[in-house]
């Protein structure tokens, strides 16, 4: 289980979004939490902003094609990144863009999602098995 | 190797291997500096005085973007670009352009505001046909690396059908592996990368054809690319 936090995007309070501590090894061998928004309109994995692939010494992989909201397509420059994830060292392509981590539904599946959508409210991700498929 | 230095280049122009050599000189002077503040980000110097421009790097238009703005400044300038950081290959490859190739290249692309800003860039240029040297796109990178593999399809298909193969699209050297899911070519990228540090790479699926490609949400989509979506040109 991985729990979170809402809080607010803008300094006003208002913009609620669901973010996760997320444990991320560096290049140095030790791990590093960053927090990150939880957006499931993101198809990938996890997105990382430059300064903290820098940081953290992450390996640089390739170019990605990525399609944005409006169908348009981009290249996007990607790096390998280890993190822990519901207790377990996982390694997955990040997408360096943006100017914080995000995770998407790659990341997340199987899972359940309990969101409490007030500012303070609780987040959890609970790893969730798929029901089996129905049958004819 | 496909590399195309066919591209029309001034007589008094600096031969390649020499730019290359005196680009990278004047880079290892200034990289300890480079690095502790601008690591990721793309250094374009003019080899002919060391001044240089630094910009962020988002894609492949981001070495027309600071070559400008250095061209603007130095217009005798032959310039050579380095991705600072070291780890990535971005800018180790010399590739001789022109003004004009540049804006030929750009206007290929799905937005008008960039192919506009290319256009003007060679129009307004005082140097047209200035050599300027830039490493393989992402474009190119997907271009050799499918002209590559369809060289070895017939043989990978026969014994390899459903895996994976990466191959550095400037050695030739490959790594094929299982495919279980968009990550499974992490593994051989980094084993490409152990035999050469600089490898560029590019994955094909043997056989059987995978979309990979993920999707942003309107919210990263309006963040990060909002002066795309609403077409508004960028500089």
């Amino acid at each position: 289980m991985i729990r979170g936090r809402v809080v607010a995007a803008r300094d006003d309070g208002t913009g609620l979004e669901p973010r996760i501590p997320l444990d991320i090894l560096g290049g140095d061998g030790s791990f590093r939490s960053v927090s990150a928004v939880v957006d499931t309109g993101f198809t990938g994995a996890l997105t990382l902003p430059e300064p903290i692939v820098s940081d953290l010494d992450l390996h640089r992989l390739d170019d990605q094609e990525i399609v944005l909201a409006d169908g348009r397509k981009q290249s996007r420059p990607t790096c390998r990144a280890e993190l822990l994830w519901h207790g377990q060292p996982i390694t997955l392509r990040a997408y360096m863009m943006g100017d914080q981590p995000m995770i998407g539904t790659a990341l997340l599946s199987p899972c359940r999602i309990a969101i409490d959508l007030w500012l303070g409210g609780a987040v959890i991700i609970t790893e969730t098995p798929p029901p089996p498929p129905a049958t004819a | 190797m496909p590399i195309d230095y066919t591209l029309d280049c001034p007589p008094d122009c600096v031969p390649d291997d020499e730019a290359a050599a005196l680009g990278r000189q004047i880079y290892a002077g200034m990289r300890a500096e480079m690095e502790a503040g601008h690591r990721g980000r793309l250094v374009v110097i003019d080899i002919n005085t060391g001044d240089y421009e630094i910009g962020d790097y988002h894609g492949s238009p981001s070495d027309l973007e600071i070559t400008k703005r250095l061209l603007r400044r130095r217009p005798d300038a032959r310039t050579w670009a380095e991705l600072v950081g070291g780890q990535y290959v971005f800018a180790r490859i010399p590739w001789r352009r022109t003004m004009e190739s540049l804006a030929a290249r750009h206007n290929e692309l799905a937005y008008d505001s960039k192919a506009k800003a290319a256009r003007d860039a060679a129009a307004t240029c005082p140097h047209r046909g200035q050599m300027v040297q830039f490493a393989y796109t992402p474009e190119e990178t997907a271009e050799l690396g499918r002209q590559i593999y369809a060289g070895m399809r017939a043989e990978m298909e026969a014994n390899h059908w459903g895996r994976l193969v990466v191959i550095d699209v400037q050695s030739g050297d490959y790594e094929v592996a299982d495919y279980r899911d968009s990550n499974s070519d992490i593994e051989p990228i980094m084993r490409l990368r152990e035999r050469d540090p600089n490898t560029l790479v590019w994955t094909e699926f043997i056989g059987v054809p995978r979309d990979t490609t993920v999707r942003l949400s309107w919210r990263q989509t309006m963040e990060w690319f909002g002066d795309l979506v609403k077409g508004a040109p960028r500089d």
